[in-house]
């Protein structure tokens, strides 16, 4: 044999040496395009059941994005109808568990530097607040997380029971002034609190490291405020607000003998536990407080009627759907609270089953209680359905209007209130230029090579998304597989086209491919007020694509044309709606199809099953059951001829 | 084939002005009823109490190993950060799970801080609670 091929055969059985002890596997990602924002494609990458993305958002910036894999393939596969191609990548134990600390450690390190955005604003709004009262203003009120379970007293009779029991407890335990003395020596903190001298202006955003922000005045205000008010919730033992908790009658919340013996137990240990916050040298102790206090008077009114009584966890922030809507697509609500309901039904046979509850299993009872109370609110009252943005953790806010002004100089006050504005801005700018996005440099594919590259792993090849095309996803993927030590690739089809598929295997394929190609006669997709105007589907018929695209310019020019005397009735959507659907024909002209419809709901029984998390996860077997719509082929790595 | 991409690269370039790696669907809202977007909310289902706990642990402790390489003795900040990070996972009294524990030990491992400074962070986030303590322990141990 030759040199160069026994070097090549070497740098092989090297390769494979490396992974043999225990080889794992991430997953390069590339989601084809869709109209709109994401006409250009998408790329992520996998690293068991989390997925890492960077999306483009306002104003203007590309943030890191951490989704659990089931979540990211209903989102993108099945309610944005776009097909996924996966490259499997076989890497060392060493080099995975340092690509997903890198990642990780990015997201969270982002997460901190954009919650520093918003605890800035915070700080300017609080001292401007804190100056108006200083000139005598008195109508400028805050609004405390976790105030609104007990504030403003909404006059129900006499004072919680259980509540009084926690009030003994901390008494007997800290002794009878324990509460007044920690209220006056939080008042007193709060009125000796002064702005920092250092100006917050100058902190870098782009410091290595994991970024350290010093805790600003409104933080620090803002935690001592909300332990005055849990302290005074707890020394005046107040009820619950009666707008802050759930009570239905419905039979189904009928506690089980054992469910109720394992939420009276977390309710007794939940008292131990808040008696040993209130002395907590943490910061942030009041709002932990004031949520424990609440679930402790829900929990005690659960155990007294033995129906579960579930504080109401839906953040402040939650998105609203109108009463309207709801009622549009009440079937999909329907099937949603069904599903919401099996899920409610699996948390609580965990604990009929015995389990010991802590607060996590807590949380869990009632975020999945929230879920389907609210939908069936929704449908059973004919009301607007809020819709979380967030994890689901009770946080009501209350407005608090009895600040306390720190003895501060008016002069020093209005400085700090230029400074902090400033700091704000500074901040804004410094984030842009930091996180700005760029369609080219600084955009979904880039940066994961970026993070791949921070890492020091080897993949087997550098990409260089500066001096090539690889900028945009689809060349991306064809670089990576191409370079990278790509085991296996597999295709994740569109929800409609695996959909079309399966139809097609059943049927008269003719006159089912007639029948989906259009917007009219589909029985796949409904029209979705946020796709483009279109009449036939290009996705899937790639030599007749010039011909439909024509059709689909045609008609969303008619859209135009029917738009505009439709203006002062639905103000501009036709319009728009056509616009864009003859913007979107353009590239299908082209044979370029990138508009292929999308879905703001799917039933679960259509849905494609969630195997996928099985199937990429781990390590790598020899047979593998593939689930409908995925097609896969699998090659050998490539020889790494290069760094 | 080239031809093929020339046209890809050729209609990219059409539309590039609207391109950018961002979701097209907003009204999905609707489908998040019964489903958070976010890894760790989505971790705290009901369906899966053990990945739940893992995604928390994971958090806690890549958290723990970045401060503990870039930052030292900001404690209030530390535990602060940990607050935040555990209401994610639908957790407000962090200090009595002993997860955390375990897992701000494994960070300080991982991070490799030297004995000293896992002292200070015993001594400064136990309060004075032994099984705490251990927990830390316990965890730096698992991850050296």
């Amino acid at each position: 044999m030759r040199p160069v091929p026994l070097l090549a055969l070497a740098a092989l059985l090297l390769a494979r040496a490396a992974f043999a002890a225990s080889p794992r596997f991430v997953d390069y990602l590339y989601i084809e395009a869709n109209e709109g924002g994401s006409s250009g494609g998408h790329a992520a990458i996998r690293f068991g059941d989390e997925v890492y993305h960077f999306q483009h958002e306002r104003p203007g910036v590309l943030r890191l994005h951490r989704d659990d894999w089931r979540h990211f393939r209903y989102a993108y596969a099945v309610l944005e109808n776009r097909t996924m191609h996966t490259s499997r990548v076989a890497v060392a134990e060493a080099t995975y568990a340092r690509l997903r600390e890198e990642f990780s450690e990015r997201y969270l390190s982002e997460r901190r530097v954009f919650e520093q955005r918003d605890v800035l604003c915070d700080d300017r709004m609080l001292l401007e607040v804190l100056l108006a009262r200083q000139r005598g203003g008195t109508g400028a009120t805050l609004r405390i997380r976790g105030g609104g379970f007990f504030f403003p007293e909404d006059g129900r009779s006499g004072p919680s029971a259980a509540a009084l029991a926690l009030r003994m407890h901390v008494l007997e335990t800290y002794g009878p002034d324990a509460i007044g003395q920690r209220a006056a020596e939080i008042r007193a903190e709060l009125a000796r609190l002064a702005p920092a001298s250092d100006d917050p202006a100058t902190i870098d955003v782009a410091a290595p490291g994991f970024p350290h922000f010093p805790r600003t005045f409104s933080t620090r205000y803002r935690d001592l405020l909300t332990a005055l008010l849990a302290l005074r919730a707890l020394d005046d033992a107040l009820p619950l607000r009666r707008d802050a908790y759930w009570s239905p009658t419905d039979a189904g919340l009928q506690l089980e003998a054992t469910e109720r013996r394992a939420l009276d137990a977390y309710a007794d240990r939940l008292t131990g536990e808040l008696t040993r916050l209130l002395r907590s040298a943490r910061p942030d102790w009041g709002f932990a407080f004031l949520a424990g206090m609440a679930r402790l008077e829900a929990l005690r009114a659960s155990g007294e009627t033995g129906r579960l009584v579930l504080l109401d966890a839906f953040p402040p922030e939650s998105e609203v759907m109108p009463r309207s809507s709801v009622r549009q697509r009440r079937e999909a609500v329907l099937d949603l609270r069904a599903e919401a309901d099996d899920e409610f039904m699996r948390t609580r046979a965990r604990i009929q089953g015995g389990e010991t509850v802590d607060e996590a299993t807590f949380a869990a009872l009632e975020a999945a209680g929230n879920r389907f109370l609210e939908l069936d609110a929704a449908i059973t009252q004919d009301r607007a359905l809020r819709v979380p943005s967030g994890p689901l953790l009770p946080s009501r806010d209350a407005p608090w209007s009895d600040l306390i002004v720190p003895h501060l100089p008016s002069d020093d006050l209005v400085r700090s209130v230029a400074q902090a504005r400033a700091a704000e801005e500074g901040f804004a700018r410094r984030l842009q230029d930091r996180y700005g996005y760029n369609l080219i440099t600084r955009n979904c594919v880039s940066e994961i090579f970026r993070t791949v590259s921070a890492a020091g792993a080897d993949l087997g090849w550098h990409v260089d998304t500066g001096w090539s095309l690889d900028f945009i996803p689809f060349v991306s993927a064809r670089t990576v597989n191409a370079t990278w030590n790509v085991v296996q690739q597999s295709t994740i089809r569109s929800y409609r086209r695996s959909r079309l598929d399966d139809m097609v295997g059943g049927d008269n394929a003719f006159r089912v491919r007639l029948r989906e190609s259009n917007v009219v006669t589909s029985t796949i997709y409904r029209r979705n007020a946020d796709d483009s105007f279109f009449v036939l589907f290009t996705d899937d018929v790639v030599p007749l694509r010039p011909l439909f695209g024509t059709v689909n310019l045609a008609a969303a020019l008619g859209a135009v044309a029917a738009g505009l005397p439709l203006l002062p009735v639905d103000h501009g959507h036709t319009l728009w709606s056509g616009v864009r659907g003859a913007l979107f024909s353009l590239p299908e002209l082209a044979f370029v199809s990138l508009r292929k419809g999308s879905f703001d709901y799917v039933p679960r029984d259509r849905r494609p099953r969630d195997t996928g998390a099985e199937i990429f996860a781990g390590a790598a077997s020899a047979e593998r059951r593939w689930p409908a719509g995925v097609t896969t082929f699998t090659r050998r790595p490539p020889a790494r001829t290069g760094a | 084939m080239r031809s093929d991409g020339a046209l890809l690269v050729l209609a990219a370039a059409m539309v590039a002005p609207l391109a950018g790696c961002s979701v097209s669907v907003s009204s999905w809202s609707l489908s998040k009823s019964v489903r958070s977007s976010s890894h760790s909310s989505d971790s705290s289902s009901s369906s899966s109490p053990g990945a739940a706990e893992r995604a928390y642990r994971e958090d806690v402790s890549d958290y723990t190993r970045a401060f503990a390489r870039s930052h030292r003795g900001d404690f209030q900040g530390f535990q602060a950060d940990i607050g935040r990070l555990a209401e994610e996972h639908g957790i407000t009294n962090w200090e009595e799970n002993p997860a955390t524990y375990t897992a701000i030990g494994e960070g300080l491992g991982r991070a490799k801080v030297s004995d000293a400074e896992l002292m200070a962070y015993k001594r400064n986030l136990s309060g004075g609670d032994a099984t705490k303590a251990a927990a830390i322990q316990e965890g730096f141990d698992s991850a050296r």
